[in-house]
């Protein structure tokens, strides 16, 4: 492995700033051969739990080419599983043990493989797949909680845990678990690494990830290979949910936030050696074992927890050692079967705007406070998510981190007011304030690319959260009250003109934001993404290009958060955690992350599981059954019996009907045991993102292509429509589908589908305005 | 299809959001009956702010909306103020948002909160600000259970049952004035000589280890010896408590009080049992683990573990008429918990407050301005005898406590020794002055 002497430097400077807070923190204890050994058993404990999680992490990516946010969140839901089989059923620990590891979880992840395969994940953007599997995180941290009542107390016995410690090491007893935990870490390892590299279908595996195609010529069976490496990295969840559950309790988000941890330890084996991986795991261990047992974060830094902070700070200096990424030749060329954005004219966006600003105007008129106050905090994090417009719809670059540079804003905006407290000059402050932020967080960022961008971003706000947010004089121990804006002497405390002046400033946002996509700037930005590699050779300065594009999404976002604290008329901490930030870039992507539409969506979606329970009851969901039920029999009429007589069609759809609404009573109501509203909000987000893998360009795309035709000046859409509908009937051709692509492959020209509006696909129209025209090598 | 199902859904949202219904809040009609928000001629409609339902921890603080509901139960056997108590449960769902909003609602339909336990109500503005049925904005009556700020806990209408431990005169001064109960610690000190002990703070939310800090000064205080503090996470694994445990080995700690949770104390208790402790005399634990599963999780590990509570334990129902209305009408002890009994004591504090405005001004005389005041006159609550005489109204923190111990696997009184009663010595409350803010 080599290492530059830029990376070396970074790294020296990352574990430079590591002793300087270790040194300040010094608790003062004795260092002692007890202190030693305690430190070696908590961290290698913890650290082989760590390094078995992040296997299965590794084991996923390594054979699949998909990281899987959602590994912590399969390891907590077998964990309860085993504890079900366990605990609940009385069977004896080694059946459940088979049943949960070797049998249970497999399936699943084979299950959750053969989804992601038909959805055509595994060769989606690196947005597409790291929304869905962050969705299906949430969905299991919503579905545990469905299931298994969490107000009910739970333990999972901890192996042979009535035969006395194993063995002393000092005066440090060391348990049976623990021995058999740290024993299962290393024997994982050294399998894992024996299949990978000596067995034909670790080879296999490998293969299908470097070139599936040829993998399949070659006689590899590559649906098979992906298939049990997603049914191994499941169990490697299992099994790190199981052994770590008696040691932390059967707590739905502590379990899945702990094996999130392991990333770090993933990516110090850069996704791709097991040893390494195993390592880095043991590292972590011990580094948080460390802390706890020699350090002392008090003062300014008392809320700083060791075992959720540590794990990202190892994950960006590691980071930080990951070599330059490569330049990506092309990304995959849009799938025929989506309808592709079109880029909207700068009039038509200021059309649309005015639209929504008069349908908010009337829609709020009788609006009660609560729900003028949402659709205030939609509109607010509309403009929020607007940042991610130019950054991962344009520029292809992703950050987990917009709500950092939203809280950097709220910050700023009460700080620095001049001409006096909510003046709009103070706007401009909240947004310039973030801008460094923003650069801060590109700048070791930008030698990476894709998903070390994303985890670097994850790990940026997890530490501006602990050691920015927190600190006495940002937020403080409490809530910075942030007065409304006031234009002209008029201060907009009353909830709805507030409301009216955000949907305003959306629109002009999004007008600008269109205009940008329109110009130079826009297209090299859509360059950029498209190829790299075109836009270096044609002499772009891709940092420049980059670091600009952060800086103006941070600056978007930081006026966003000042506009979001003014509305909520506070601003503290737990407002700017790395967890609210998740949903945001989630229900943009699901919005449509490359058009000002998605980003309204967004917000709308960000809002809408609390508005549909706190407005309707649970009856309400009976009768989405029954138009599910209705709709699915009528479209299966119709795909079976196409000549079916109208009275036995609408009879066999209102069975259907009745059959829906039946199914979810039984199902909900036998299932679940809290109120359906309830599993719906819980389930609700994870289920959006999901949705992400059939439509990746996002709600705003689809809504579009649904809607455009009924425009005046749409004749293009209009015949676009009535082009996919005589296809969808069977009286017209379609166009042939694209073979599949696979990573690092020659990607062949993409066909035009038929379904574009412009009769264009958004890249070709991108490498026209571009003015680049470059075909990958074969 | 694809098309039909968005166009579904635009119209699902569309319809929504035009469905949403309008100010729930507007003006009541004339009349003396609806003397104010949230009055009507049969009901008075009161709301309770929890963290119940959310990702994260769900379930929260189902017990806080229990207890308040289990009052209700109680009250509409009879009628308070010639109506029937209605509870207006608003999920805060662990969000600032959420909790804002709960407020914002609460002030436009329901009278006054009751029982409030949001972790992140963090703007207590819309609170202050909520207008009555004239426009004024005399504010929402507020008897929390929780309050996590320093604006919540200084709040002028906020009347917590047990008050917050700041001296709010001093707020802006460095270092703060605390006061914190003292009592359970020189309990232990009189039954053992020369304690010296091992802290654990809870250190997820600042909040947390701010409410900690002032406890283990009052231990220190009170006599017990230093010898080493650990800050825990919710996250820690039982791994994590071997270097505290470890250091109460190394060091022959005789005392250890866990500010955790109950799942950190059964955690820290096995932990030491694996290494062998032996030296500890009192294992200490506050008001978090009056769970019945400390012992249900903990087992025999979580044998003698101290737990001191500043009402009649849930045990004595026979000689407790106000604990046993709580377990009747929560729906017995297995339902009940901490959270549910200080909630079911908030609800019975805004009774009598009631009643002492309708004693003054009749039954049609219940507004937010008069609850408040007379509020702030209740100098001697007792919960029906559920707690010993504390001064709501002057925001005064009582030093009445019971000591239980965890024995055979109960909670088991063993200070003071009658059933019943409680140590309300006013010396178990001490000063201790504290930088936090």
């Amino acid at each position: 492995m080599r290492i530059s002497r830029q990376q070396a430097a970074l790294v020296a400077v990352g574990i430079g700033l590591l002793l300087w807070i270790a040194q300040q923190s010094w608790r003062g204890a004795p260092v002692t051969s007890d202190t030693i050994y305690t430190l070696l058993i908590t961290g290698v404990t913890l650290g082989s739990i760590y390094a078995i999680a992040a296997s299965g992490v590794v084991v996923t990516y390594t054979t699949s080419g998909i990281f899987n946010f959602a590994q912590g969140a399969i390891g907590m839901f077998m964990a309860f599983v085993y504890w079900e089989l366990r605990v609940n059923q009385h069977l004896p620990a080694p059946l459940a043990l088979f049943l949960a590891v070797v049998v249970i979880a497999p399936l699943l992840g084979a299950l959750i493989e053969r989804l992601l395969n038909r959805w055509n994940l595994l060769s989606a953007s690196l947005v597409v797949q790291i929304v869905v599997t962050l969705g299906l995180m949430f969905f299991f941290l919503g579905l545990a909680g469905t299931i298994w009542d969490p107000t009910e107390g739970r333990s999972v016995p901890a192996f042979f845990a009535s035969t006395g410690p194993a063995f002393h090491l000092g005066t440090t007893a060391v348990t049976w678990h623990r021995t058999i935990t740290i024993c299962v870490a290393i024997a994982i390892a050294v399998l894992l690494r024996l299949l990978l590299y000596r067995t034909r279908m670790g080879v296999t595996m490998r293969a299908v990830v470097d070139n599936r195609s040829l993998a399949g010529l070659h006689g590899a069976r590559p649906t098979q290979a992906s298939m049990l490496a997603w049914a191994l990295g499941s169990s490697m969840a299992a099994i790190s949910g199981i052994l770590l559950a008696p040691e932390l309790g059967l707590q739905a988000d502590a379990l899945t936030l702990l094996i999130i941890n392991a990333f770090a330890a993933a990516i110090i084996g850069r996704l791709r050696s097991l040893p390494l991986t195993y390592a880095g795991g043991i590292l972590l261990g011990l580094a948080i074992a460390f802390a706890t047992i020699f350090l002392d974060f008090s003062g300014r830094f008392s809320a700083v927890q060791p075992n959720y902070v540590i794990p990202m700070i190892v994950l960006f200096v590691a980071l930080l050692a990951v070599p330059f990424a490569r330049i990506e030749l092309r990304r995959a060329p849009p799938s025929p079967k989506l309808h592709q954005p079109r880029v909207a004219k700068v009039w038509e966006t200021a059309l649309g705007m005015s639209v929504v600003w008069i349908v908010v105007f009337f829609v709020t008129r009788n609006m009660g406070p609560e729900n003028l106050n949402r659709v205030a905090l939609a509109i607010a994090t509309a403009i929020l998510m607007l940042s991610l417009v130019p950054l991962t719809g344009w520029a292809g670059q992703i950050s987990l981190a917009q709500i950092t540079f939203a809280g950097a804003g709220a910050f700023a905006v009460f700080q620095w007011a001049p001409f006096g407290a909510g003046s709009p000059l103070a706007l401009l402050v909240a947004a310039a304030f973030a801008i460094p932020f923003g650069v801060a967080m590109a700048l070791p960022a930008l030698r990476l690319q894709g998903l070390y961008l994303a985890l670097a971003s994850l790990a940026f706000a997890v530490l501006a959260e602990k050691f920015f947010f927190g600190q006495p004089e940002i937020f403080g121990n409490g809530a910075r009250l942030i007065p409304r804006i006031s234009i002209f002497g008029y201060r907009f405390t009353d909830d709805r003109a507030y409301l009216l002046l955000i949907t305003a400033i959306f629109g002009v946002m999004a007008m600008l934001v269109v205009w940008l996509r329109r110009g130079a700037y826009g297209r090299r930005l859509v360059a950029l993404r498209d190829s790299e590699a075109a836009s270096a050779t044609l002499g772009m300065n891709r940092l420049t290009v980059k670091l600009s594009v952060y800086a103006l999404s941070a600056a978007m976002a930081g006026f966003a958060g000042a506009l979001l604290a003014m509305e909520r008329t506070s601003a503290a901490t737990e407002q700017y955690t790395m967890l609210i930030g998740i949903p945001i870039v989630l229900l943009v992507v699901v919005g449509g992350v490359e058009c000002v539409s998605g980003a309204l969506i967004g917000g709308i979606l960000f809002i809408l599981f609390p508005v549909i329970k706190d407005n309707f009851d649970n009856s309400w969901l009976l009768w989405v059954g029954v138009i599910a039920g209705l709709s699915i029999g009528l479209i299966v009429l119709q795909k079976v019996k196409p000549n079916l007589p109208i009275g036995p069609r609408l009879a066999g759809a209102a069975a259907s009907g009745v059959i829906g609404g039946a199914g979810v009573f039984l199902v909900l109501d036998a299932t679940f045991q809290t109120s359906w509203l309830s599993t719906l909000e819980r389930l609700g987000p994870g289920l959006l993102a999901l949705n992400v893998a059939l439509r990746p360009n996002g709600a705003a795309v689809e809504l579009g292509f649904a809607l455009a035709p009924l425009l005046p000046w749409r004749k293009d859409a209009r015949h676009a429509f009535m082009q996919d509908l005589r296809q969808r009937l069977g009286t017209g051709k379609r166009p042939p589908p694209a073979p599949p692509v696979e990573p690092g492959e020659p990607v062949p020209e993409a066909p035009v589908p038929a379904a574009v509006p412009s009769g264009e696909t958004a890249s070709s129209t991108e490498t026209r305005e571009s003015g680049i025209s470059w075909k990958a090598p074969t | 299809m694809k098309r039909g199902l968005w166009a579904v859904v635009a119209v699902v949202v569309g319809a929504g959001t035009g469905l949403l219904p309008a100010s729930a809040g507007a003006a009541p009609q004339q009349g003396t009956p609806e003397s104010d928000i949230g009055i009507t001629a049969d009901t008075i409609r009161i709301a309770v702010i929890a963290d119940v339902d959310n990702a994260a921890r769900p379930g929260l603080f189902q017990g806080s909306v229990n207890g308040v509901q289990a009052f209700a139960k109680f009250i509409n056997k009879g009628k308070l103020a010639g109506r029937k108590v209605q509870v207006d449960f608003i999920d805060s769902k662990l969000s600032a948002d959420e909790a804002r909003n709960a407020v914002i609602r609460a002030c436009q339909q329901d009278f006054a909160i009751v029982g409030t336990t949001a972790l992140f109500l963090a703007n207590i503005d819309p609170m202050l600000s909520c207008p009555d049925r004239e426009g004024k904005a005399t504010g929402l009556p507020d008897v929390p259970e929780l309050q996590t700020t320093v604006e919540h806990q200084c709040s002028p209408i906020s009347f917590p049952v047990i008050a917050g431990q700041l001296d709010c005169s001093t707020k802006d001064q460095h270092p703060q004035t605390y006061h914190t109960r003292q009592g359970n610690v020189q309990y232990h000190l009189k039954k053992n000589k020369g304690l010296h002990g091992v802290w654990l703070i809870p250190s997820d939310l600042q909040s947390t280890v701010n409410a900690t800090l002032p406890v283990i000064a009052g231990a220190k205080d009170a006599g017990i010896k230093e010898d080493e503090q650990f800050k825990v996470s919710g996250l820690a694994t039982q791994s994590d408590y071997t270097p505290p445990v470890q250091a109460i080995k190394q060091k022959d700690t005789t005392y250890a009080l866990s500010g955790l949770d109950y799942k950190g104390t059964v955690f820290l208790r096995k932990e030491a049992t694996v290494q062998g402790v032996s030296s500890v005399k009192v294992w200490d634990c506050t008001l978090q683990c009056y769970d019945r599963r400390l012992f249900s999780e903990g087992g025999q590990d979580v044998e003698g573990e101290y737990v001191s509570t500043f009402f009649i334990p849930l045990e004595e129902a026979k000689q407790n008429k106000s604990v046993n209305n709580y377990l009747k009408n929560t729906g017995g002890i297995e339902k009940a918990d901490g959270f549910g009994a200080q909630a079911w004591a908030a609800g019975l504090f805004f009774r009598d407050v009631v009643n002492a405005v309708v004693k003054a001004d009749g039954n049609n005389g219940l507004t937010r301005a008069r609850f408040l005041e007379e509020a702030a006159k209740i100098h001697d609550f007792t919960a029906d005898g559920m707690l010993g005489p504390t001064d709501v109204g002057g925001h005064k923190l009582n030093g009445c406590f019971v000591m239980s111990q965890v024995k055979g696997g109960k909670f088991t009184r063993v200070y003071p020794k009658k059933k019943g009663q409680l140590d309300c010595n006013p010396k178990n409350v001490v000063d201790v002055k504290l930088d936090l803010t």
